[in-house]
């Protein structure tokens, strides 16, 4: 492991198999993640009625009230942004298990360090369990079967991340540098 | 204590903000591995980083204010802005939740918008001291930013689940749109800054 002599922040560090490790974690979550997206994440239970919430529909009640703009920002940052996160990585990280790169991989990779800090998964799943915390004196509030695939997304997710070796993937997808001065 | 280390810069080298790779590229011009523009110093951090804190903190105020969610009961409404909605969860006894919603809502903005005041004020007038605890506050504050989103999330979610014609039905409120826009201010201002100017201003080069 190498960090910065000065602050201390990790600069390099080297992992095993980190390339198909990541690709299959990242896989996971991917899978995963469309689950979310077909499920209910919460469902209200009150008398004999049922209510339930998909991740989408969540996001665009608000469209109802006019409020677009919040509207645009939970989708993104809820659904938009994850996904294109999980999708560009695939597209880098598989081709490259088998040693090949496809077009735009530089590109691609650039994207999936840009969206990763506004994919915020765990932070929906803490709304989540407030909700259902908050509501408990109104109605009895259940987590749905996409809530607890929310918390599958954010465990691989998170796993993914770590295994991830940014410097090995940049080598591979790079254009070869010839005066090499960090590894 | 500045030290003396030798740094990329006095090296006549440059590290790619995207790809990590430390080459010899001239200042604006391409990384030869990935192709990004490679700038020694994000591009004027400083301005970027003051209009973005200071028009978070100025829409903090309304943030606060305005209810960010009506729950109507019977006819009866009762508005909710984000410090009433911490207090409901400590009312209701749910001390560890409350305690986590707490520092999400309150002290993660209001901390993040302290911290870039102090790194900002910090780097302009060439603070000499406490580097390395400056470096330690930017990494919080990029750590754990975006926590504070929880509220937004939470009233789409609410709004979604108690609607109007039920027994009860829970509006959003202008709070939303105003602590959402803090919440990215945020976000932005902490991206903008460049946390080498820390560095660079208590050794008087800025
Ligand atoms: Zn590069």
């Amino acid at each position: 492991m190498l960090s910065c002599r000065r602050c201390g922040a990790v600069l390099l560090q080297n992992r095993p198999d980190s390339i198909p490790r990541t690709a299959a974690l990242t896989l996971g979550a991917f899978i995963l993640f469309a689950v979310v997206n077909g499920f209910p994440l919460l469902i209200l239970k009150i008398g004999g009625r049922e209510t339930s919430l998909t991740l989408i529909e969540g996001a665009l009640e608000l469209g109802n009230h006019g409020m677009w703009e919040v509207v645009i920002v939970v989708l993104l940052t809820s659904l938009v942004f994850p996904a294109l996160h999980f999708l560009v990585l695939l597209y880098v990280l598989l081709p490259l298990t088998l040693g090949r790169v496809l077009p735009g991989a530089i590109m691609g990779f650039k994207m999936a360090d840009m969206v990763a800090p506004w994919g915020m998964i765990g932070v929906y799943l803490l709304g989540v369990l407030v909700a259902v915390v908050k509501l408990a004196d109104l109605a009895t509030v259940v987590p749905g079967v996409a809530a607890y695939a929310l918390g599958g997304v954010l465990v691989l997710g998170t796993a993914a991340g770590r295994a991830l070796n940014h410097e090995m993937v940049w080598n591979r997808i790079g254009k070869s540098v010839s005066c090499h001065l960090l590894t | 204590m500045p030290s003396a280390h030798l740094t990329a810069r006095a090296s006549g080298l440059v590290r790619c903000p995207t790809c990590a790779l430390v080459s010899g590229t001239r200042d604006g011009l391409l990384c030869p591995r990935c192709s990004s523009s490679v700038q020694r110093r994000k591009p004027d951090s400083l301005q970027r980083t003051w209009a973005l804190t200071l028009s978070a903190g100025i829409l903090y105020i309304p943030a606060n204010i305005y209810p960010i969610m009506t729950v109507i009961k019977m006819g009866y409404g009762e508005p909710k802005t984000i410090i009433a909605g911490v207090m409901a969860l400590i009312e209701a006894n749910m001390w560890p939740l409350a305690l986590i919603v707490f520092i999400a809502s309150v002290i993660v903005p209001l901390g993040k918008i302290i911290i870039l005041l102090y790194l900002l004020i910090s780097v302009q007038i060439g603070l000499k001291t406490h580097l390395k605890e400056r470096m330690i506050l930017y990494r919080l504050m990029e750590t754990f930013g975006h926590w504070s989103m929880v509220d937004i999330f939470l009233v789409t979610m609410l709004a979604t689940l108690v609607k109007t014609g039920s027994w009860a039905s829970i509006e959003p409120g202008m709070g939303v749109t105003f602590f959402g826009t803090v919440v990215i201010l945020t976000l932005l201002a902490a991206q903008a800054f460049d946390p080498r100017l820390v560095w660079d201003s208590a050794h008087g080069h800025l």
